[in-house]
């Protein structure tokens, strides 16, 4: 996973006839995280969004390079299958138990096309890693208990067992978050520290939009504010 | 994830909540069984009339259950957020759709195939005709919850998305509602059903090919 880099070129996105960001041109490689950072309103969930391939972008050129590969331009669509999101929404069936979200979302998370082994099957993760992958946000009490008894904070934990199961398996180098920490306590953001920090030692990369500051920066961040240049309400709405 | 683990993956887990959610499927399943013993004690205990009024009105009744069913089909994956991470994760979007659309088909419209000889008993329908009463609505009831199901995903996150769902629905319903009442109607008057029920399966064939595809594009556009 060593050497992955995404450049994202000329991005533009409007919601309506509102032009949130306008040609913005960054970048991510292994090892980094870029912090979204910015007034509520500025874009950042939106800019997630679009970068989990949920709403269309009015333009933006997406440059990728492999581990140990050539660049290439890639379409949103493909964009997808290198990254692991977290939206806004918890994203937790409230009928299912705990063990059973994650066990469902870990096939999700499955590199997408045919699978590689023979055995992958519904349930491609193994049993005892996603039991492993809970103990280790702290739910392994509660993974037979229906999410809806669960707390806000608690969900939220069960997201990051999702991250914690990906730090172990194959793939997805690039993690999208939105707002991780925002329901977790302090042990629990400590938790998404390591979980980051492990991700970017390996060689991976995350995008991450968040309000707080995350305590202690792991391995290289770079900051990305979205409202250093405001635009004026009065700038005419973006044409193609 | 290829097509068809996808499948697989969401027929399992919505079979799975369906499960802990037995009050959906009985819901629909209630609504069927009770509306269609409505008209026995409406019109009396005419045989001829019952007889008569009997396949049209379990259709009718059948088509109003599978709308009761259609809102819960992408609404509750929409609040919780489980709906955007399928749409993110790049995994095969129309295999997911035909997964959720035949666990919806398993929960809410084989039972109205299975309790219907039931209903035919109260219209007093004669025992021959039960077969295919069960085979009409066994290829029906399907094309009615593709079609709706794609309905769904277009009005999925509108205020009063339901009545929409209602309104685009039944004019789609118009045709199969006349070939599958009809098949019993022209079996009840001496001639073949064959024609209605070919036309039913050709119907269900289509669309259980093409809805995925096109509500996974048209949840696209609503999600945005």
């Amino acid at each position: 996973m060593q050497g992955c880099h995404l450049v994202i070129e000329n991005l533009t996105l409007a919601r309506g006839p509102r032009v949130l960001l306008r040609k913005l041109s960054f970048e991510v490689r292994s090892g980094e995280m870029l912090l979204l950072t910015g007034a509520n309103g500025t874009g950042k969930s939106s800019l997630l969004r679009a970068l989990m391939g949920l709403t269309p972008l009015q333009a933006a050129r997406f440059i990728w390079t492999e581990p140990a590969g050539s660049a290439r331009e890639v379409t949103p669509l493909e964009l997808r299958s290198f990254c692991l999101a977290q939206g806004h929404a918890a994203g937790v069936k409230s009928e299912l138990t705990a063990l059973e979200n994650l066990r469902m979302v870990a096939a999700l998370d499955q590199p997408p096309g045919p699978a590689a082994g023979s055995d992958q099957g519904v349930g491609a993760a193994p049993e005892p890693a996603l039991e492993q992958a809970l103990a280790r946000v702290g739910l392994e009490r509660q993974r037979h208990i229906e999410t809806r008894r669960l707390s806000q904070g608690q969900k939220q934990r069960l997201q990051l067992a999702r991250f914690a199961l990906a730090c172990r398996g194959p793939h997805r180098p690039i993690w999208l978050m939105d707002e991780p920490s925002a329901a977790l306590d302090t042990q629990g953001s400590a938790l998404l520290q390591t979980l980051l920090g492990e991700h970017l030692a390996r060689g991976g990369a995350a995008i991450v939009a968040t309000h707080l500051p995350l305590q202690s920066p792991v391995g290289h961040t770079r900051h990305l504010r979205l409202d250093e240049a405001p635009l004026s309400p009065a700038e005419p709405a973006w044409t193609p | 994830m290829d097509a068809l683990t996808a499948l697989r993956w969401a027929l399992r887990r919505d079979l799975m909540i369906a499960l802990r959610r037995k009050a959906d499927a009985l819901q629909v399943l209630g609504f069927f069984v009770l509306a269609a013993a409505l008209f026995p004690l409406a019109i009396g205990p005419q045989r001829e009339w019952l007889q008569r009024i009997g396949p049209g009105a379990i259709w009718v009744c059948a088509l109003l259950a599978v709308l009761l069913a259609l809102p819960r089909l992408f609404e509750s994956d929409h609040a919780d957020g489980t709906l955007e991470s399928m749409l993110a994760s790049g995994q095969p979007l129309a295999g997911l759709m035909a997964g959720k659309m035949l666990a919806a088909w398993l929960v809410s419209g084989a039972p109205l195939v299975v309790v219907s000889p039931v209903l035919a008993l109260s219209f007093d329908l004669p025992g021959e005709l039960m077969p295919l009463l069960m085979l009409s609505l066994l290829l029906g009831t399907p094309v009615l919850l593709c079609i709706g199901a794609i309905a769904s995903a277009l009005t999925l996150g509108l205020k009063g998305g339901s009545t929409l769902v209602t309104l685009l629905c039944l004019p789609l319903y118009v045709p199969v509602l006349v070939f599958g009442a009809g098949a019993l109607e022209s079996s009840q008057a001496g001639l073949s059903a064959q024609a209605h029920l070919a036309l039913l399966a050709a119907g269900m064939l289509l669309t259980a090919v093409a809805s995925p595809f096109v509500a996974a594009l048209a949840l696209r556009i609503s999600v945005e």
